[in-house]
């Protein structure tokens, strides 16, 4: 009769980790735009003054609007980020530096407006704060924690495991219930 | 009459899942009934058919075209006009030139029966398109007023340039129609000759809401002023889709040698012959349909080839890049091993 050690070792697939490559630089402006869209988050010296160099090659070769957002979670703010993306017109660069939360909330705002990779550049100036997408309440949380690490969910309370990935859409790395199956 | 119903029957798809689709759902060639004819202009005959059972049609994707048969062996592919939306007729608008579109003017009768194959997409809306720029040059209207109907349908706007001669405007009531309905979102702006076209294009390409996709069906010359005017507006080539309906005049090109790799067989393709018409002598079974790279139907696999000269109009230009495809009837090359 076989010994029993104990429950059957988990089985865990193969980990493919989708994680943001962020540049190390900021990306150079996108000259066979017609127009550009500079977008400054989160009022850091760092993002503005990338945003500054962008502004000048940008509007040295079309059209330039430039954002400036404290808060992409702010209702106002939001409306302001909405307004220039309607104002946009087909042709645009968009260009979007700040702190990972607000660059990836903000990429994904754009993608659901349509927005192709080609017409996006983005460079991050902070990685410390992630938007953490809960698969439970599906609210987005912005934690300072790494890939791997635990938050808690603003919407629902639960200790979230933050998955190694991120999804472009959501513009979040997603998580789930830290504690699932724990008594 | 039974006999003629179970040979006109709708031929099942051979797919190993069929979901839910209705009982009249059916891609394969069958007979319609062609229950409608209408002159829109003195060139364009306008056909309406209908299964010969009055079950609905397969749906389709808007820019979808039907192949019909054209007499004599031909068979042509057309753009269907409606918005494909649970479709109980088929229509589509046949511009009268030599050959099939002529035999169809001549022969087709309400009460008569086409032989028909399809629908099939190849010109379909992009899912994220926040607006559609339609451009239509002449007949190339009739993919045009598909995505028109299916943007109207699903409560989208659309711009539609319509660039015709005067006096041969097929179809242009019926963008009015649909500009003019009660919290329409469609605007039509017209051009009727090259110069107010160019200007139109212009325009309108500069100022399309972000997140628009393009889509233009004409001649080669528009659609080349298309392409061009897109790229100086900025388009990123993801946004701007054309459907080519007269091919480029094509050189006879140097002979080469294809291989079938599961026989080994050797095919020799001399200049002026395409690599369909080799095969094809060569007893190799490969599926057709325009013969001018334009329709996909002869889409071959390659496992290895010294060269590629792509000369279809189907394939991207990372399809041509990654030369795992070939377009028999146009397209050329050297020593092409074909994985069949």
């Amino acid at each position: 009769m076989a010994e029993v050690t104990g429950a059957p070792a988990e089985v865990v697939p193969p980990q493919h980790p989708s994680l943001p490559a962020w540049p190390t630089e900021p990306p150079s402006v996108d000259q066979t735009g017609t127009s550009h869209l500079v977008l400054a988050l989160g009022g850091g010296e760092d993002a503005a003054s990338t945003a500054r160099s962008w502004l000048a090659v940008a509007a040295a070769q079309a059209p330039t609007t430039l954002g400036v957002l404290d808060d992409v979670d702010d209702p106002e703010d939001r409306a302001t980020l909405l307004g220039l993306v309607d104002r946009a017109r087909t042709g645009v660069r968009v260009l979007v530096v700040g702190g990972q939360y607000d660059v990836m909330q903000a990429l994904a705002l754009l993608r659901a407006r349509g927005a192709h990779e080609s017409e996006l550049r983005a460079f991050v100036t902070d990685r410390r704060e992630l938007p953490v997408f809960c698969g439970h309440c599906q609210s987005v949380t912005r934690a300072v924690v790494e890939p791997g690490g635990e938050a808690d969910c603003r919407g629902c309370g639960r200790v979230l495991e933050v998955h190694e990935h991120a999804a472009a859409t959501l513009g979040a790395f997603l998580a789930s219930d830290a504690r699932a199956g724990a008594s | 009459m039974s006999a003629v119903v179970s040979s006109t029957a709708p031929v099942q798809r051979a797919e190993a899942y069929v979901g839910h689709q209705h009982p009249g759902y059916a891609l394969g060639r069958r007979r319609l009934h062609v229950v409608g004819l209408e002159r829109l202009t003195d060139r364009v005959l306008h056909v309406e058919l209908a299964d010969p059972s009055g079950r609905p049609l397969a749906a389709f994707q808007p820019g979808s075209h039907l192949v019909v048969e054209a007499g004599e062996g031909r068979r042509n592919a057309y753009s269907l006009t409606g918005d494909g939306f649970n479709p109980a007729t088929y229509a589509i608008s046949v511009l009268r030139l030599d050959g099939g579109s002529a035999w169809l003017h001549r022969t087709l009768e309400v009460g008569g029966e086409l032989e028909v194959e399809g629908p099939r997409s190849m010109f379909p809306a992009a899912h994220d398109q926040q607006h559609a720029l339609l451009v239509a040059g002449g007949i190339g209207v009739t993919p045009v007023l598909s995505h028109a109907r299916a943007a109207v349908r699903a409560g989208r706007s659309a711009t539609v340039l319509y660039s015709y001669r005067p006096g041969h405007a097929a179809h242009l009531d019926d963008l009015h129609e649909l500009a003019g309905r009660p919290g329409s979102r469609v605007r039509v702006v017209e051009a009727t000759d090259v110069k107010q076209t160019r200007v139109s294009l212009t325009g309108l390409l500069a100022d399309q809401p972000f997140g628009t996709h393009a889509y233009a069906c004409g001649p080669s010359g528009l659609l080349e002023a298309y392409e061009e005017a897109a790229e100086l507006a900025g388009w990123p080539a993801s946004r701007v889709h054309l459907e080519r309906f007269v091919a480029p005049e094509l050189d006879p090109g140097d002979p080469f040698t294809a291989t079938v790799a599961s026989t080994g067989r050797r095919v020799e393709v001399p200049s002026g012959t395409s690599l369909l018409e080799g095969l094809l002598a060569a007893g190799v079974p490969v599926g057709y349909l325009c013969k001018q790279g334009v329709c996909g139907e002869c889409r071959l696999p390659v496992r290895a080839a010294a060269a590629l000269d792509h000369r279809d109009v189907v394939l991207t230009a990372e399809e041509r890049q990654s030369g795992a495809h070939v377009m028999a009837c146009v397209s050329r090359g050297r020593d092409i091993e074909l994985d069949l």
